[in-house]
């Protein structure tokens, strides 16, 4: 494998928007909240000037990697890699997070004190990016962590509703996640005597009873970031309630890091302890696609009927590493590539129905085709990329997921799987036609320029990628661990 | 220093003829009108002290001073001695600083009491044989009770003052008693000889032995406020001025920890008396105590009081452990819990200085007119919560590590769960403090002098710093932890 010769560009994805976000305090503060909100979305667009600087070698097979002595008593290194499994996470990040901060700069006009509320994004973003960055446990729970703290203050200092129960919720929850996960990195830490990623895949071809309750503990604190029944009950209330920008970056990009947990610790390190309590997960997942697909398909509030897609769709996304076959294990990370893209649109395309017409219960909407239209196709589109429809991006990577499915022999969970897919275009579909279709009631109109363009980009981007899918499917299957 | 009548080694060479020192100025500054004057002379003091025990923790020597003729005291000062009194000294000194603005009343009399407190403390650390360490322990003891009923006009003071001084004595009584049942034993107070011969048969073996430790261990247990002796604290605590509070609760109650530290890896090995059970039962007990009562305190300063009970726990937890890489976590613990609870108390201190009361309910969205302040409290607490990325999460990650090492799971899991709730009342907290709902009275409120914020910032920056690079920290109490254990 051929190593970085670009140094530091693994630390300023990460550094640039963290270390700068004190400095886009104080351009609020000091000259205009409105400077500090376009300093925080160049600051987040940075980040794809370094991605595209470094495509060239992730996609020859290459890594990019930094690394400095640190913590030598733990035996942990200050290092990070941005290999061919991290690369599209980040890359969805850094999209995400630029799309959803330029909808910010309107959507989020009139609130107060914006300058913390960029600052804040600016943190939330640059801990995602270190979760996927992260080359042993320690610092990937630093960031872990880290993502917790500003996406908190954001959903209780600009969230809708009883937003002080709703974050106290969401913190409480992540956080017993992420005890469990962490007493399984120390117990790691224990058994291996060191938690970096090299270490942990020795441990790949081991199933001792001790690496199997790690293991366990891994997955659930991994679960309750995916909010995987029965551990998804913050996650309706907070992708509801979070201001739309918010929830875009949330059910698009943090969920994510979920996924990647899954396929870095579980999957790529684990296989074979985690292999032991299998098929838990699978039927976990298969749980949880149907309870969300249901709790969604009796929602009003269109916000939750987003989210409640969530819990079902991360369901398939469990299903996919569980099966553990190469096809899934793709399948899976391209599916949080495609989910996040269409969730973030999903979310965005709520908030400007939101926005425009202050209500978001669909009973009372209606007919909203006529006077938004470019908002009813991104919803369309998202929507129907979730649900499957060929050619868009959402169609490939649940085909590969069902097609690693059958591959490994889980022929009749498998066909459950599949048959969910119905219900997804069915919530959908019922969403849409409350919301857009019928008789119009409101008279209202698009939401300004800087909202639509962001929607429109991340259109553009789900039927690109749904069409031309093999630039970013052969890094994803450059990604697969050689075990499966 | 070969020609003073008494050497009581660098640290307290300097620090005890300057608390003497502080009479005096303490008697000019009031007859010039200009309290600050003693309050200006003991930050300087103590700074001073801080940075000469810095100093030693550098070039990690050991001193042990034996005096040729008696009476005198023999002194011990080796790694653990410096590294808590650069510890203690620090937060002290900080608290001094915090102080100058938020003391009216009698300054003069209340920067004695603190450098007086400062000398006992750095006296217990440095002490080379039981008698020494007593009278330090006793000068420690008796300007903490002092420094609790300070606003001895307020009824709450002077009873919590006195809630303390009669368990703390109970437990000065027990360690004395202690003391004299190993000297009827052995016929020598030095640690150095009492290490050799303690430490396995006979004397092990002998009742009156496992009596003496039970006695002295349950002393220093009452001082760091160890379950079942926590009772005094969570009053003694809240009473106290918030930069006593944070000295109290910071620094005050490592004293018995470190006794624990000393005793139980010299004279006291587990090898001969098999205590690691019972210690580690106490310490989850401890854990489980103070977070539980912690989740249900509606008194700001009560809540970090509970919580100092709690880290407790923790650190006499790793102190069961008995490895290496425990006592290296637990001693780091011991730092980290110390600038983080003196940020808590100080942060805390500012919103109370501001606005009279201690009821969460009545300090609703205070951080939002109070945002450095706000901000310091959250680092603080969110540090305690476990935050990665903050100093607290590297000792818990520590200690954590030892016990999955050797295999106790039951034990840490109990120890996690503890952490969880830790962080659900700092959170509670929080979110009571950034609230949107504002509290009556609160719109007045504004950020405290700058002279009380240095302090803050400084000790939030060190809590980041621990957090961020913690390689230095924590392989200065390796060395300490090497040191204990040999």
């Amino acid at each position: 494998m051929v190593e970085s010769s670009i140094p530091g560009i693994t630390l300023a994805l990460i550094g640039i928007p963290l270390l700068m976000s004190p400095i886009a305090f104080l351009i609020g503060r000091l000259v205009s909240p409105r400077l500090s909100a376009l300093f925080a979305n160049g600051t987040v667009g940075s980040q794809l000037i370094l991605l595209a600087v470094s495509w060239p070698r992730i996609s020859s097979g290459g890594a990019v990697t930094d690394s400095f002595p640190w913590i030598p008593e733990l035996g942990l290194t200050f290092s990070f890699k941005l290999d061919q499994l991290s690369y599209p996470f980040v890359l969805v990040t850094s999209i995400i997070g630029l799309v959803a901060g330029v909808y910010s700069l309107r959507y989020m006009r009139g609130h107060q004190r914006l300058e913390v509320y960029y600052s804040l994004y600016m943190m939330f973003v640059s801990g995602i990016t270190g979760v996927f960055l992260a080359t042993n446990l320690f610092i990937f729970y630093i960031f872990w962590e880290l993502m917790l703290i500003p996406s908190y203050f954001l959903l209780l200092i600009w969230g809708t509703g009883d937003a002080r129960v709703i974050s106290f919720k969401y913190f409480a929850l992540t956080h017993v996640g992420a005890l469990s996960l962490l007493a399984g990195i120390i117990w790691l830490n224990a058994l291996l005597g060191s938690v970096s990623y090299d270490v942990l895949l020795t441990a790949s071809g081991q199933s001792r009873p001790e690496l199997v309750l790690a293991a366990g503990l891994i997955f659930i604190g991994v679960a309750v970031k995916m909010a995987v029944v029965p551990f998804h009950s913050w996650l309706p209330d907070a992708y509801a309630e979070a201001p739309s920008p918010i929830s875009a970056v949330m059910g698009g990009v943090m969920v994510n890091t979920g996924i990647y947990a899954f396929a870095r610790i579980l999957v790529g390190s684990l296989s074979d302890a985690f292999a032991v309590i299998l098929p838990i997960p699978i039927i976990l997942g298969l749980i949880a696609i149907y309870w969300g697909g249901a709790m969604a398909l009796v929602q009003t509030d269109i916000k939750r009927v987003i989210a409640y897609s969530s819990v079902s769709q991360m369901g398939y996304v469990v299903f996919g590493f569980s099966v553990l076959h190469a096809l899934g294990f793709s399948g899976a990370v391209f599916h949080a590539v495609t989910h996040g893209l269409a969730k973030a649109m999903l979310f965005l395309a709520a908030g400007s129905i939101i926005y425009s017409t202050k209500e978001r219960d669909v009973n009372r909407l209606g007919g909203l085709t006529r006077s938004m239209p470019i908002t009813s196709i991104t919803f369309l589109v998202g929507a129907l990329s979730i649900a499957g429809t060929p050619p868009l991006a959402g169609f490939f990577s649940e085909w590969l997921m069902f097609s690693g499915g059958f591959a490994s022999g889980y022929t009749l969970y498998t066909i459950v799987a599949v048959a969910a897919t119905a219900l997804t275009l069915s919530y959908f579909l019922r969403a849409f036609t409350r919301a857009f279709l019928g008789s119009q009631r409101l008279s209202v109109s698009e939401p300004p320029v800087e909202m639509t363009v962001s929607t429109v980009t991340l259109v553009l981007l789900v039927i690109l990628i749904g069409v031309l899918n093999s630039p970013v499917l052969s890094v994803i299957n450059g990604a697969v661990p050689p075990n499966l | 220093m070969k020609n003073m009548p008494v050497d009581l080694g660098p640290i307290l060479n300097f620090l005890l003829p300057a608390s003497v020192v502080s009479i005096a100025v303490s008697l000019i500054s009031r007859a010039l009108r200009r309290q600050i004057i003693s309050g200006l002379y003991a930050s300087a003091v103590l700074a001073s002290g801080t940075f000469l025990a810095y100093g030693m923790l550098i070039e990690s020597s050991t001193i042990q001073i034996t005096p040729s003729q008696l009476p005198a005291s023999v002194l011990l000062i080796d790694q653990i001695s410096v590294y808590l009194s650069t510890i203690s000294l620090g937060v002290i000194a900080v608290a001094a600083v915090y102080s100058l603005r938020y003391v009216h009343e009698r300054m003069p009399e209340y920067f004695i009491l603190l450098l007086f407190l400062g000398v006992g403390m750095v006296g217990v650390f440095s002490s080379g044989d039981f008698v020494t360490f007593f009278v330090f322990w006793e000068v420690m003891s008796i300007s903490s009770y002092l420094l609790v009923a300070f606003n001895y006009k307020r009824w709450e003071s002077v009873e919590a003052s006195l809630k303390y001084l009669i368990m703390s004595s109970t437990g000065s009584a027990a360690i004395l008693f202690g003391i004299s049942l190993i000297y009827g034993m052995v016929g020598d107070l030095n640690f150095e000889t009492l290490s050799k011969v303690m430490n396995g048969p006979p004397v092990s073996n002998e009742m009156w032995s496992t009596v003496a430790m039970v006695l002295i261990i349950g002393g220093l247990g009452v001082n760091s406020a160890m379950a079942p002796f926590h009772s005094w604290l969570p009053d003694a605590h809240p009473a106290a001025p918030s930069p006593v509070s944070a000295i109290l609760s910071g620094v005050v109650i490592k004293t018995g920890i470190f006794f624990m530290f000393r005793l139980f890896s010299t004279m006291f090995p587990e090898t001969a008396y098999g205590w690691s059970f019972i210690i580690l039962s106490l310490a989850l007990l401890t854990m489980t105590i103070g977070n539980l009562l912690a989740l249900m305190q509606d008194d700001i300063k009560r809540l970090l009081a509970f919580s100092s009970v709690a880290n407790i726990g923790y650190i006499v937890f790793a102190i069961g452990l008995h490895t290496e890489l425990a006592f290296t976590g637990g001693l780091l613990h011991v730092l980290n819990h110390a600038v983080s609870k003196a940020l808590l108390f100080l942060a805390a201190g500012c919103f109370i200085h501001t606005l009279g009361v201690r009821e969460l309910s009545k300090l609703s969205g205070v951080a939002r007119k109070m945002p450095v302040s706000g901000v310091c409290y959250a680092i603080g607490a969110f540090s305690l919560a476990g935050m990665p990325g903050l100093n607290v999460f590297v000792s818990e990650y520590t200690i954590l590590y030892a016990a999955f090492q050797i295999g106790y799971y039951v034990p840490a899991a109990i120890m996690i769960f503890n952490i969880l709730i830790g962080a659900m009342y700092h959170l509670r907290v929080i979110q009571i403090v950034f609230s949107k709902k504002e509290a009556e009275g609160i719109d007045g409120a504004k950020e405290v002098s700058p002279i009380m914020l240095v302090p803050l910032l400084a000790l939030a920056g060190l809590s980041i710093a621990i957090g961020v690079y913690a390689s230095p920290f924590l392989s200065a109490s390796r060395l300490v932890a090497t040191s204990l254990l040999g």
